[in-house]
């Protein structure tokens, strides 16, 4: 370890340096009264002959040499002298005081003589800071940890690890030490000054294996908080979950203003915004589609990651891009000191992850594999009338540490999900075979790099694709006797590439910069649709693709004022979208302004302006594959969100922790389609279908979290309005957005009985989501006239038949289906202990007291009638999960 | 999306799911009357007038009730009278059809008042479209996407100030070849009375004659287009089958491709799909209202949109007090035969 210091004088207003200042005032004055009288000799002790044995060394190698070899002695306090800085001196100091001089250039100390002794003594009154900097660390594997906060225990002030683990902190002379501390890990005290120059890079010892951790992002008494939500990943695997796939989104649902779609799936949804406008971030790379299996389960396989941040809002100027939320995923780095893993199975997937050093100390690598084992274990028994389903996801990082400053990554993520469904299964008749095949591939290479030991820079460079191909074998019946067989093949397409760089720059503890931009081309190729039919004289028309470039720069100042009990943080982001036909800017201000009360107390008001380039067109409320990703062009203007955000939070003895948040949001120019997009056609001009509107969301938050001890858990509120408004659309009027749920609540609970036994609980619940019920039904127009239609699928898509009724709807989603809410328990076995090889068991049940929650409703069903049968019509509800117990073993060593 | 809800289905039904059936909310509404018409130019009034149902538990089914007793009035557009339309009883009617004598004119205005006794009147104002110009320059048997189709060239002018909403569709009309004769002075059809046939046909003045009889019976013929300009591009896209080709025409002359499928143009003896019949290709000039209800309706009929994945169509319709849409039209009619008669 050592220490680079970086001294500022800076003047002390706290009581406790103010004493200090009167002490050495006094030994000023002392020095000033006698040097008169002792000048000659004085003179003499500074004046001595001396040779250094060196020209390098530290300044505690050069006084102890000086006071070895000349007899002097030298008293000097430590306190406020960094003994074991390197020094280099010019060679031409040849005396004692010469040789002083220039050890202790630019300390702020000067060497007197007095009374036979020569004193290094401060040059003023002012209390001497320096920095101190470096990387917080797992000690078992050297893992870097992020939001790890970094404080003086004396002054209580203190800065947080960044998200490449890295802190800066000015600390005075003064200060006898700082704590590392992480709830995830055993905090740790450094004494000061340290004992080496250069980066104090901390290690600390984790917690219990099992123990959960429950990190949020404001941290009792740390200068640098912010309004996001952060879990490590220990977090994770506390809670129940649904077929035992610990799901980071799904967990990320727990807390106040996040909510899903429908029951268990991983569609987040924050604060009354659609899951489009969420941006995601996978170590840093961003991501179109983050659903498997129809969005059940989120592309992050919990088992790679080691961090997720959420922000709702008070965004910081780094973010845009999207209107809602940025969730900032990060992967583990991999052990650098030795090479283990674990192996995870249960009746429904495997999973595989295996960590370790390359090169001990300077190089790692991290690989996880998960799979489904549906098909493998069941298919040819159970499934194989209906078809063919896996998915499987792969996470590598390669982590190269270049040297103390800089720093290498380099991840790969590659998901799929193949889905091949039979037209001739038992349950559903179909007239088609289709295969969804749809993947998402990342890469980046990331450089970090301590410029110095109060700037930090990184600079990522990108690569995303999301990829669908869809495969139809179909019937299309012309008539009776006579149809098409059709074999199409669709391909929608997202391609980024794109390179950014963020620059944190810790002027002070009071004063932090950062700043930063980025270069983002996107390639767009939305519909691209082909098959065996001729086309005739259909015209053949080009798949659309659109070439883009989109620019964003950034900075932000964030200030401590007034002894750290006022935060503001004002900052600027620039976001710009060229393509050939169009060119949009964007400023968007942003602000976040937070004072301090006494007993862990804080208020804070935001303000963030957020622009969205991009576009999803999508009908359906699951997260499906085929949701059509678009960019802002000429008719299609970008779409912009203006948040406010006011809350207020209470701290009880770093467990408890309360807080209430108030929220508004305005939603400008955004887009929804008032007709249903059939994205495998080449022919489906999607700018005719969209249409631009408003949007207002509003509400407010509770949580009543506990964080540490034996018993932790989780409660939140939400109560909650959104709504849409669109010109043609429900008569121009607003109505209630299909993500609107009035109340959410979770409630999460666990206990440890032992660090090896564990048991927990959740239980959610979400108001019933808005569906559009015809006020009445009247006859159909066709159907009054006589006039039948059943040729070339002339009937409606969804039946084979067609309806002799048509739908009067007075008001778009004027009815709320059932509430969703489900109770989940679960246990977690720890077998092995400290042991080489540990062995851990999970189970429960989800949904243990059996509820039929709604996964689809229909108004009439999908029927086979024909067109002047009578029917009874009501509401069907079909249901995904009842009670559903899963068990899933880990191996790990 | 048409494609994935029945797998989203499948997906719900391999799961450990199940279908639940939940009663209808109890809703206290009184039924509505719905009325359509379509009041075309050089035409008497024809409409036809029914009964909506209330969405309400716990019963509900899609059966409607045949409205035989309204009082359908034709006004002119100050409210003045112009004549009581008369009840023509159809068996073969889903709604209750209300005709009348007065001839229509193209470039007027028309409000229908319907009154339909426990229900709330119902009042609609339609203007019938000038005259305009339609000029069919061929027409082509072709392919297109796989599917055979008759292709119609056609040129619409348009009308200098007047923007035109132009609907183009085709029908087939179920012809029936029956025998007719003469008994004590009234015309039968032997199909109906077979056995006063067999007492008539042997006597005197009883004029048997073999003819065809256009049926209250008509099959919707799916139509295309791959022009850009059309407000279908609003609805799907162009390589989609319709019920109509809609544009909207401003300034000036439309010129466009309408596709028909040549499926049931002729009958196939093999198929009880097309009747035999004649093939009736419209080129229509409509109202604003009419043409808003014909665009919404193309998309409900695609889509309703009456499940929770995905967002409800509303329907456009002009009536005051009640359900349904009171069009004007002009309309040039193309029959095709096909068919032997």
């Amino acid at each position: 370890m050592g220490l680079n210091t970086n001294k500022t004088a800076i003047p002390s207003s706290l009581a406790s340096n103010f004493s200090r200042f009167l002490y050495l005032l006094s030994f000023v004055l002392l020095f000033c009264a006698t040097s008169l009288q002792a000048q000659n000799n004085e003179s003499d002790l500074l004046q001595q002959a001396y040779t250094p044995p060196s020209r390098q060394g530290t300044i505690l190698f050069f006084i102890q040499h000086i006071q070895k070899s000349t007899g002097i002695n030298i008293s000097y306090s430590s306190s406020f002298l960094h003994l074991n800085k390197k020094v280099q001196l010019n060679g031409t100091e040849h005396t004692t005081g010469a040789i002083l001089n220039t050890i202790l250039q630019g300390t702020g100390i000067q060497a007197a003589a007095l009374n036979g002794k020569i004193f290094l003594l401060r040059e003023n009154s002012q209390t001497q800071y320096y920095t101190i900097s470096g990387f917080v660390k797992e000690a078992s594997s050297n893992e870097l940890i992020i939001n790890a906060s970094v404080y003086d225990p004396v002054t209580r002030k203190g800065t947080e690890t960044n998200a490449f683990g890295f802190y800066s902190l000015q600390v005075p002379d003064s200060c006898q030490g700082v704590v590392f501390s992480h709830v995830g890990y055993q905090p740790a005290f450094q004494h000061l000054p340290p004992p080496d120059e250069g980066q104090l890079d901390i290690h600390l010892e984790p917690r219990s294996t099992l123990q959960t951790v429950v990190v949020k992002g404001e941290h009792e008494d740390v200068a640098s908080q912010q309004s996001y939500i952060n879990m490590p990943v220990g977090y994770v695997s506390g809670f129940p979950a649904l077929l035992g796939e610990k799901d980071v989104l799904k967990s990320l649902q727990l807390y106040p203003g996040t909510s899903s779609s429908l029951e268990s799936s991983a569609n987040l949804l924050i604060r009354g915004g659609g899951a489009d406008q969420n941006l995601y971030l996978l170590d840093g790379v961003p991501l179109y589609h983050t659903g498997h299996l129809f969005g059940l389960f989120s592309i992050f396989n919990g088992d790679a990651i080691k961090d997720v941040s959420l922000y709702k809002d008070a965004f910081p100027a780094r973010y845009g891009g999207r209107l809602s939320s940025v969730v900032d995923i990060r992967t583990r780095d991999g052990d650098m000191k030795n090479w283990h893993g674990s192996f995870k199975l249960s009746p429904v997937s495997g999973n595989i992850l295996l960590e370790g050093p390359i090169v001990k100390d300077k190089s790692s690598a991290s690989l996880s594999l998960r799979r489904s084992l549906v098909d493998i274990l069941y298919g040819s028994r159970y499934l194989s009338d209906y078809g063919k389903y896996y998915l499987y996801d792969v996470n590598f990082k390669l982590n190269q540490v270049i040297n103390d400053r800089n720093r290498l990554y380099i991840s790969f993520y590659k998901g799929q999900d193949k889905m091949f469904i039979q037209s001739t299964n038992p349950v559903i008749q179909l007239f088609d075979d289709y295969n969804f095949d749809w993947s998402n591939i990342t890469a980046a290479a990331k450089w970090t790099r301590v410029v110095s030991p109060k700037i930090f820079t990184n600079t990522i460079a990108t690569y995303s694709r999301f990829y669908n191909v869809f495969t139809q074998n179909s019937i299309i019946p012309l008539s009776f006797f006579d149809s098409l067989f059709v074999k199409g093949k669709g391909v929608s397409r997202v391609r980024d590439v794109a390179i950014k760089n963020e620059t944190e720059y810790n002027v002070s503890n009071w004063q932090h910069i950062s700043f930063g931009g980025s270069y983002t081309y996107h390639n767009f190729a939305p519909t691209a649709y082909h098959n065996n039919i001729s086309a005739g004289e259909a015209m053949q028309r080009k798949a659309p693709i659109y070439y883009m470039s989109e620019f964003s720069a950034y900075g932000e100042d964030e200030l401590s004022l007034l002894n750290d009990r006022l935060v503001i943080r004002p900052g600027l982001h620039l976001g710009a979208l060229a393509q050939k036909t169009s060119f949009y800017t964007s400023l968007q201000p942003r602000l976040m302004v937070r004072w301090q009360l006494p007993k862990s107390q804080y208020i804070q008001l935001s303000f963030a302006k957020m622009t969205q380039f991009v576009h999803q067109l999508t009908t359906p409320v699951i997260n499906l594959p085929t949701d059509l990703w678009v960019p802002s062009t000429e008719n299609i203007k970008p779409e912009h969100a203006f948040s406010y955000g006011l809350a207020y939070q209470r701290q009880w003895q770093g467990n408890w922790r309360f807080n209430v948040n108030l929220y508004y949001k305005q939603l400008k120019n955004i887009v929804t389609t008032n007709t249903v997009l059939n994205i495998f056609d080449n022919s489906d001009l999607w700018e005719k279908k969209v249409i631009a509107g408003n949007g207002y969301n509003y509400g407010s938050e509770l949580l009543l979290e506990k964080t540490q001890g034996r018993f932790t858990g989780i409660f939140s509120y939400s109560l909650s309005w959104a709504w849409r408004q669109f010109d043609r659309i429900n008569g121009g009027k607003m109505y209630p957005y299909k993500e609107d749920r009035r109340h959410n609540i979770s409630l999460a609970l666990k206990y440890q009985f032992n660090p090896k036994w564990t048991v927990s609980a959740t239980y959610k619940f979400a108001s019933g989501a808005p569906f559009t019920l015809p006020v009445q039904i009247f006859p159909d127009f066709d159907w009054s006239r006589n006039i039948k239609g059943y040729l070339d699928e002339r009937y409606s898509p969804f039946s084979t038949s067609q309806v002799n009724y048509l739908p009067y709807i007075a008001r778009l989603n004027n009815y709320r289906l059932n509430p969703v809410h489900h109770l989940d328990i679960g246990t977690t076995l720890l077998l092995g202990g400290e042991k080489r090889f540990q062995h851990v068991i999970s189970g429960g049940i989800y949904n243990i007291y059996n509820r039929s929650n709604p996964f689809i409703v229909s108004f009439d069903q999908f029927s086979y009638f024909a067109f002047d049968d009578i029917y009874p019509l009501q509401l069907y509800q079909y249901s995904l999960f009842r009670a559903l117990p899963y068990l899933s073993y880990t191996f790990k060593f | 999306m048409k494609y994935l809800l029945p797998l989203l289905l499948l997906v719900s039904m391999i799961l450990p799911g199940c279908e639940q059936e939940l009663p209808l909310p109890h809703v206290k509404a009184a039924p509505r009357g719905v009325v359509y018409a379509e009041l075309v130019a050089n035409g008497t009034p024809e409409v036809r007038v029914g009964k909506s149902k209330p969405v309400s538990g716990p019963f509900l089914d899609n059966s409607f009730q045949l409205v035989e007793n309204a009082k359908v009035q034709l006004l002119d557009k100050n409210g003045q009278q112009l004549e009581i339309l008369s009840y023509v009883k159809d068996t073969s009617n889903v709604m209750g059809l209300y005709t009348g004598k007065t001839k229509l004119d193209a470039g007027k205005n028309y409000k229908l008042q319907v009154d339909i006794p426990t229900l709330k009147p119902i009042t609609a104002m339609a203007t019938i479209p000038p005259p305009f110009r339609v000029e069919l320059l061929d027409t082509l048997r072709s392919l297109l996407n796989g599917r055979p189709v008759l292709r119609f060239h056609f040129t619409v002018y348009p009308l200098p100030g007047v923007k035109q909403y132009l609907v183009m569709e085709a029908l087939k009309q179920t012809v029936d070849v029956d025998t007719s004769f003469t008994y004590q002075g009234v015309r039968y059809r032997k199909s109906e009375q077979p056995d006063l046939y067999e007492l008539a046909k042997n006597l005197p003045g009883a004029a048997i004659k073999k003819d065809s009889f256009y049926m209250n019976d008509y099959l919707r013929i799916p139509c295309y287009t791959q022009d850009e300009n059309a407000d279908n591009n609003q609805v799907g896209g162009l390589n989609e089958n319709y019920n109509s080709i809609l544009f909207t025409q401003t300034g000036k002359p439309l010129t466009t491709y309408f596709y028909i499928n040549a499926t049931a143009l002729s009958t196939n003896p093999a198929e009880a799909i097309a009747p035999v019949g004649r093939v009736l290709v419209y080129v229509k000039s409509v109202s604003r209202e009419y043409y808003d209800f014909l665009l919404t309706y193309e998309k409900v009929k695609r889509n309703p949109g009456l499940n929770s994945l995905i967002q409800a169509i509303q329907l456009r319709s002009n009536t005051q007090g009640g359900l349904g849409v009171v069009g004007g039209s002009y309309q040039k009619v193309y029959y095709l035969y096909y068919d032997k008669l």
